[in-house]
């Protein structure tokens, strides 16, 4: 049994390693990604208080610290048995929009960007952001403008654009001021064309590119995403759907009794567990996340024009759920259009300015969920506090896990297609790479921890002897 | 010298700013701060000199509220011809004096106690609720340290959530001991102590037990006191810097100390409220103007109201006005029982009075019971305390109804006076008292305090009439701090308000009773009415009875003018709009007025 | 004149550095007429070149057996170490790990979570193993240039990158050093 091992996967946040198991007679048998760090957040916070929650899990992630942040205050909500007024929800909802564009953008542009826009098969050393900067100044210039607009809106509520302190148990802390309500509301027609651009290109890219895109990766699976009442698409607060693979409703469930629905099963050779759906059991459970697994459970988008670009991703697979791994740029893309025509919403509510920030409580329940759809997926804090309210447990389903298993098997379905005996080639390692990077992996997050290190693609005979390598420095 | 008087004064806790020290003494000597020839008193420190002198030298274990200690040798200073550095916090000034206070050597031996103090315990400033206002932060700003050199052993030291109000973390204590100081100084309880030596040090609350079952007050000095996020108010935790929040000097208005307030505030919500260090109470608060007021869950009264088919119903004011109104006109000869908290400001108890008394000839009472009808002085102030070698606690329970008072007494027991207090039925004997004198008869309390040479008598509600007589006789030569249990009493009796304590048979009852609680007392005095009329700030069994409600605002939400314990007027400020409905309640009775 | 070679990767941290790094915006390309990004998370280039770099920029605090080998190859390959952010400069929150035991923060999470399902220890050899306690980057190797923050700002990165492309050593004031 021969091992391929690529490593570390780039263009990625996180670390990860691929390795390929080849039997006997040379063809795939297996993938593995493997997540390798871990830093241990949900035994470290032990012991602190509560309320400290939001400002120490914000640092599982750099990219999408909000997400963290509201969920943990979300939890710590549940914690003391409150609901925070209408204004602080708006003002929360509007930070995760900011971040969801942001980080959308950014994956989009700078991470899976330069595959789409330079090719799979492009040099290396070239294939980047910088890349695509020196090709095409204009959409680059867009494209920061773009990323920075999300990360603006951050600042404007919490000072800060990385690890924001807004919100607190009940609410938050601070109110959005008439200028940046002003100033954010200008942008928003500006922003909504740059989308629309990077929709152009990915539609560009797709009429190119279709028979690699219906053969890649394209793979069976429930999906998981958050949905308003009326079934639309919900981002921010709701209750969390689940459907099977061919679309049909297997489960509408409140966070809080999220143990009911997942559970996680962990490989010896990850740091990363995998959920699962229970009642369906390990692995006919596994079900996707993210942009492709909220736009298949979802039934449409409360926003017109987000909306409308949901009709031509329903063309793609008719009746059922989109399939193929790539899609979720597509998908990607037309969350980042709803995030920006809610966040116009969001800025034209009368509630918006409001100073009803916070609300009050005396009581420490002592236990709290918080699930907030992430960019990359459903995430759910878990705590569990003393009477003091001081953290006893701590359980973190962090959104790249949902979509592990979907990683690890778009990987293997890919090296299927592409690997053959002893041959390597470099635009199979980027294509291994490329499925890894569709679903915008947050390793971070996902392990509650990051590492890194250089591509080395090596063909091991078992008997330790290499048989091949490439190098990518 | 006598080893059990009490010295006069009691040092910076007495209440005299330094200037006021500086000019009661007339002695100076002249000495050289960094080249610079300055005036100093004669005897302060070299950081009070520099202080005065415009000289910033970096302190940390230093207050202003507190005595000098020289824990934490951030402020040394090089003093020409001395071998050694020196602390500037306790080393005195001395004539031809050469002090600088920031050579090259010495920024390298404050970086090096800075190192010292990152190392030894664990501070992760991203996520602390301090961080932009930490002390010890700011000095490593100020010395520019972009890393640390030594690393940290990373043992991990408790959290002690068990108090309700805030919350100590061990982890960031840098035992520069300002809060047992503080615990000491300020307060008297002495609650706080230190256990162990070297890394093995500890604060720690009476003999190392949980701070929530300690014998602290929750006064919360030592929260405000701590220059770093060891301790942790749970209210305000994570609510704004103080580059993003507004604060505003106030008084408390829950008793009638009136302490010194700043009220923190941010986008209409309170945060917290801190205590004033530079006041007549050294920045000394209670829970029940520190922390209880943010705690209030009770329901608001947001807008006026009237019973309509048995149902209670927002209306407008005018139509409240008008409900409220015919109410009053309706008592023909049954008489108006008009009630008014005498925690209210004096604006509102003058309004009321012109209404009630000048106007509609009834008797306005205060709901509390006032104690200016006990035929005793009122003639004492907190300084009083400070100074006294002998106090007598008689009818009153200061710990549990004055704090600060009562904190003031333990002081001056720290300080060597003798503390009596005179037994109540049913009462344990008082925690305040000096050994063996928690009760005592009144004989034996007005003997020990004749033979004082300061003594103080703190009286309360408690007191019964046969004691008033033989108490009277110490007065003049005894100060006399009333301790009523309204925060406006003075002025409420000045205004001629009548104890009202028993039931009415007015056919009409109009209570101003604000915030305080509604409890079964009130209710039953105005059992009887036949139409009521409550002007309050909260929903309770009292407008469950009415039939108008009137909204009234809070204690951050008027101006309002008090006479406290002492005699002196002190203000209180709006720092928050109430809702539109809720008008001063000046405004309500001077509209009610103009209907009748 | 030639471009200023700069590398840049990431160890036990969560990447909000490398983004605040990001939040210079529109700064990127006028710093890119300078400089040349060699190797980076966000490049495909993994390993700074063998020939070496001018800048090397490590985030993140010692974690791992991969990030003590990573540290070294990058302070081998560069003229000048900078340690971005509190985890690369003081520990940062990865170091809170310290504070309990490795076995019992593994136990947790991979065992006794309530989601978990026969859990077990992930111990498969293609993982790296972590090291006994988390550090900062100076504990490992050499570092010259230190930037904390948790992130440090964009203005803060832009400044000392600035200064050093100056040819002077970059020197944090005001809003530019901070702990959070």
């Amino acid at each position: 049994m021969k091992t391929i091992t690529i490593e570390p996967v780039t263009r990625i946040e996180g670390h990860a390693k691929v390795s390929i198991h080849l039997n006997d007679s040379g063809k795939v048998e297996e993938a593995r990604l493997h997540v390798d760090e871990f830093r241990g957040f949900e035994k470290f916070v032990e012991g602190r208080p509560f309320f400290e929650m939001p400002q120490i899990t914000s640092r599982i992630c750099g990219i999408c610290p909000v997400s963290h942040h509201l969920a943990a205050a979300k939890a710590c909500d549940a914690l003391i048995g409150v609901t925070p007024p209408r204004p602080a929800q708006l003002l929360r909802e509007l930070m995760h929009m900011g971040q969801v564009v942001q980080s959308h953008s950014m994956h989009f542009f700078h991470l899976a960007g330069p595959d789409l826009l330079l090719g799979f098969d492009a040099d290396p050393a070239i294939r980047n952001v910088v890349g695509v900067l020196n090709a095409d100044p204009q959409l680059a210039a867009k494209a920061i403008r773009l990323r920075a607009f999300g990360q603006d809106v951050i600042k404007a509520l919490s000072g800060r654009r990385v690890h924001p302190n807004h919100s607190i148990p009940g609410g938050v802390n601070a109110p959005l001021s008439v200028e940046s309500r002003d100033a954010i509301l200008s942008q928003i027609d500006e922003m909504m064309e740059i989308v629309k651009t990077g929709i152009k290109v990915a539609k560009g890219w797709y009429g190119e590119n279709m028979d690699l895109v219906n053969s890649f990766a394209v793979l069976k699976s429930g999906y998981m995403g958050t949905v308003e009442p009326d079934g639309g698409l919900q981002l921010y607060e709701g209750k969390v759907r689940l459907v099977d693979q061919d679309g049909k409703r297997l489960e509408e469930f409140e966070p809080r009794s999220y143990l009911d629905v997942i559970a996680e099963h962990v490989e010896d050779w990850s740091y990363l567990k995998f959920p699962y759906y229970r009642k369906k059991g390990w692995p006919d459970g596994v079900y996707r996340v993210g942009p492709l697994g909220r736009l298949n459970a979802a039934d449409k988008i409360s926003t017109p024009e987000a909306n409308a670009e949901l009709q031509q991703f329903r063309a793609i697979n008719p009746g059922k759920p989109v399939e193929g791994t790539l899609w979720f740029h597509y998908a990607r893309l037309i969350e980042d259009l709803y995030a920006i025509e809610r966040m116009r919403e969001l800025l034209l509510d009368p509630d918006i300015l409001s100073t009803e920030l916070v609300a009050s409580s005396k009581q420490i329940v002592g236990e709290g969920v918080g699930c907030i759809e992430a960019p990359r997926g459903t995430l759910i804090h878990h705590y569990k506090t003393d009477e003091d309210g001081l953290i006893t447990k701590a359980n973190l389903i962090v959104a790249t896990g949902h979509n592990n298993w979907a990683m690890s098997k778009s990987v293997e379905v890919v090296a299927k297609a592409c690997v053959d005996g002893t041959k390597l080639t470099e635009g199979m390692l980027n294509r291994v790479e490329a499925a890894i990077r569709a679903h915008d992996p947050c390793l971070s997050c996902s392990t509650h921890a990051v590492g890194a290190m250089p591509i080395v693609l090596e063909l091991v005979a078992p008997g330790g002897e290499v048989l091949d390598r490439m190098v990518r420095d | 010298m006598d080893e059990d008087a009490p010295t006069r004064g009691g040092g910076r806790g007495a209440g005299l700013t330094l200037t006021e020290e500086m000019n009661s003494a007339m002695a100076t000597v002249t000495l050289k701060l960094n080249g610079q020839t300055i005036q100093a008193r004669e005897g302060c420190t070299i950081l009070e000199a520099a202080k005065e002198a415009g000289v910033d030298i970096p302190t940390l274990c230093h207050h202003p509220a507190l005595a000098g200690f020289g824990a934490c040798r951030m402020c040394v200073v090089e003093i020409a011809n001395e071998k050694k550095i020196h602390p500037a916090c306790t080393y005195p000034v001395s004539e031809g004096m050469e002090v600088q206070t920031e050579t090259p050597k010495l920024v390298q031996l404050r970086k090096f106690v800075l190192e010292m103090l990152f190392s030894e315990r664990n501070h992760y400033c991203m996520y602390c609720e301090m961080s932009g206002d930490c002390e010890l932060q700011n000095l490593a700003y100020r010395y520019g340290m972009d890393k640390w050199t030594y690393p940290s052993p990373n043992e991990r030291m408790p959290v002690d959530g068990s108090r309700q109000y805030f919350i100590m973390d061990h982890n960031r204590c840098v035992l520069c001991r300002r809060c047992v100081r503080a615990c000491d100084e300020l307060v008297g309880m002495r609650t706080l102590g230190v256990k162990g030596r070297g890394s093995e040090t500890m604060i720690i609350a009476d003999l190392d037990v949980p701070f929530g079952d300690s014998s602290c007050v929750s006064c919360g000095t030592c929260l405000q006191v701590c220059p770093t996020g060891a301790l942790i108010d749970r209210k305000s935790a994570y609510g704004g810097r103080n580059a993003d929040v507004t604060k505003t000097k106030s008084i408390c208005t829950f008793c009638s100390v009136g302490c010194d307030t700043e009220v923190v505030t941010r986008a209409g919500r309170v945060l917290r409220v801190d205590g004033v260090w530079d006041g007549p109470t050294n920045g000394v608060l209670c829970a029940k103007g520190r922390f209880e007021p943010l705690y209030d869950t009770r329901d608001r009264v947001t807008s006026p109201m009237v019973r309509q088919d048995g149902r209670l119903v927002p209306v407008t004011l005018d139509e409240a006005l008008d409900a409220a109104a015919e109410c009053i006109a309706s008592a023909n000869g049954g008489g108006i029982s008009a009630l008014a908290t005498a925690n209210a400001p004096s604006e509102c108890l003058d309004s009321f009075v012109a209404l009630f008394r000048n106007k509609l000839n009834a008797s306005p009472a205060a709901i509390e019971p006032l104690l200016n009808g006990l035929d005793l002085p009122a003639n004492g102030a907190l300084a009083d305390l400070d100074s006294a070698d002998c106090i007598a606690i008689v009818g009153a329970d200061p710990l549990e109804d004055h704090p600060v008072v009562g904190y003031r007494i333990r002081r001056a027991r720290n300080r060597g006076a003798k503390v009596v207090a005179v037994a109540q039925n049913g009462a344990s004997p008082s925690q305040l008292a000096s050994k063996g004198a928690g009760a005592v008869s009144v004989e034996n309390a007005v003997a020990v305090c004749r033979s004082s040479q300061w003594p103080v008598v703190v009286y309360g509600p408690g007191v019964c009439e046969d004691q008033v007589g033989q108490i009277k006789e110490l007065a003049g030569a005894a100060k006399f701090l009333r301790l009523d249990p309204a925060a406006n009493a003075a002025y409420a009796a000045r205004m001629g308000l009548a104890n009202g304590s028993a039931p009415t048979s007015a056919d009409v009852a109009y209570v101003m009773i604000g915030e305080r609680e509604q409890n079964g007392e009130v209710a039953q005095r105005v059992a009887n009415a036949k139409r009521l009329v409550v002007h309050a700030a909260y929903h309770g069994p009292l407008t469950e009875k009415a039939d108008v409600v009137l909204p009234a605002p809070v204690w951050c939400e008027r101006d309002g003018t008090y006479v406290n314990l002492e005699g002196r007027t002190v203000s209180a400020r709006r720092v928050l709009t109430p809702d539109e409905d809720v008008l001063p309640e000046t405004e309500v009775l001077s509209r009610l007025s103009a209907r009748l | 004149m030639a471009k200023v070679k700069i590398a840049t990767d990431w160890l036990g941290g969560c990447a909000g550095c490398h983004m605040s790094l990001l939040d210079i915006d529109e700064r990127l390309v006028k710093l890119l007429e300078s400089v040349e990004i060699t190797s980076s998370p966000i490049t495909d280039l993994k390993h700074p070149p063998e020939d070496g770099v001018t800048v090397g920029i490590l985030e993140g605090a010692i974690n791992n057996t991969a990030n003590v080998e990573t540290a070294k190859q990058m302070r081998e390959r560069c003229k000048i170490l900078v340690a971005l952010g509190d985890c690369a400069v003081f520990g940062g929150i990865v170091t809170m790990r310290n504070l309990v035991s490795m076995r019992e923060a593994l136990q947790r999470a991979y065992v006794e979570t309530e989601s978990t399902v026969e859990g077990q220890v992930p111990s498969a050899p293609e993982l790296s193993r972590p090291i006994n306690k988390a550090c900062p980057l100076n504990q490992i190797v050499d570092v010259d240039v230190y930037i904390p923050g948790c992130p440090p700002s964009a203005d803060a990165i832009y400044h000392a990158l600035s200064e050093l492309l100056a040819g002077r050593v970059p020197v944090l004031t005001n809003e530019n050093l901070r702990y959070d």
